[in-house]
């Protein structure tokens, strides 16, 4: 990650630490149980989630495995999750300041290793997927979820231009197709994947990234948005509802595994 | 909230080319790589493994 990029994602976070972490119910209880569960969390594991914001995936999992850790680029996401961890209460938790792209861990170290809704805002994706591999123990798991780009080239460039539009730190939301292809370089296989259309107010989405009615960001966000309706050209398949508008993310979650590697 | 033993014992410097581990300085601010003499500091007791913003220092 650049120097510049990093410093981006820096100031959005930490200017937006608090409307984040009061409106980062983007999975509400239902959401975030379903994303535990998925990772198949075992009682014996160290688990480990890169680029983990204010920490509501790790400290989800930290009741279900023996020990949880999370790291991310912004310090004061890690003052928020601790923060966090001391209003639940969780003591097998602790997190950590580091770049997905330079995890700062001894190799194959964790038996989980997640990343939720975090590539998107990440240049060099498979830079950071390459270290989870690596920090993930030979018969450990790791768990992706992100939020999916349109196929079609002309909704893939609106889609990434409305979401770098709300939040200047997004890079891109992948494809599912560029995802397969990844895992199949980092030499991953699928153990379990799931495909979620996920429903949420354009308002509520707004206030995650720090933006009111009032803020110009949001007033160019909302008019791409709008202009994108007839024809779905963006791929959110907007209705309009009252004063919001309720869009859909395409969301793939994938459990992945180290495939075996084939003998010569 | 210091830095566990627990976190020293699986912490390395993340330059691609070092990965060794990192050890204490002596003041207690910071986490130094053997290799390439970065120190990475600790602030509020959270080491910052940044690489740019860590600050290389003369061998001691």
């Amino acid at each position: 990650m650049t120097k510049k990029h990093r410093e981006a994602i820096q100031k959005q976070f930490t200017r937006t630490a608090e409307a984040f972490s009061k409106f980062a119910v983007r999975d509400t209880p239902e959401v975030l149980t379903e994303k535990v569960e998925f990772a198949k969390p075992q009682p014996t594991d160290l688990a480990l989630d890169v680029a983990c914001g204010p920490g509501a995936y790790a400290l989800a999992l930290a009741p279900r495995v023996k020990f949880a850790r999370g790291i991310d680029i912004t310090e004061e996401m890690i003052r928020r999750a601790r923060a966090f961890q001391a209003e639940k209460q969780i003591a097998n938790a602790a997190f950590d300041c580091g770049e997905a792209e330079a995890l700062p861990y001894s190799d194959a170290t964790f038996d989980l290793v997640t990343c939720q809704m975090s590539f998107h805002h990440m240049p060099k994706p498979e830079l950071a997927l390459g270290e989870m591999v690596r920090v993930t123990k030979p018969e450990g798991r790791i768990v992706l979820i992100d939020t999916l780009g349109p196929e079609s080239d002309s909704k893939f460039e609106l889609h990434n231009a409305i979401e770098s539009t709300r939040d200047p730190s997004h890079s891109s939301a992948l494809r599912l197709t560029t995802f397969l292809k990844m895992f199949d370089d980092c030499g991953l296989e699928i153990l379990r994947q799931s495909l979620k259309r996920r429903q949420r107010s354009f308002n509520h989405w707004m206030l995650r990234a720090g933006l009111e009615l009032h803020h110009k960001r949001y007033q160019e966000t909302r008019k791409l948005l709008e202009d994108s309706i007839p024809g779905d050209k963006a791929g959110y398949s907007p209705q309009v509802q009252d004063d919001d508008i309720i869009i859909v993310h395409n969301e793939g979650m994938f459990l992945l595994g180290k495939a075996a590697k084939s003998e010569i | 909230m210091a830095v566990s033993q627990e976190l020293l014992d699986i912490l390395v410097c993340p330059v691609p080319e070092c990965r060794v581990p990192v050890k204490l300085t002596a003041d207690g601010k910071g986490l130094k790589c053997s290799k390439c003499h970065r120190v990475y500091p600790i602030q509020d007791d959270i080491p910052i493994m940044i690489v740019d913003q860590a600050k290389i220092e003369a061998e001691s």
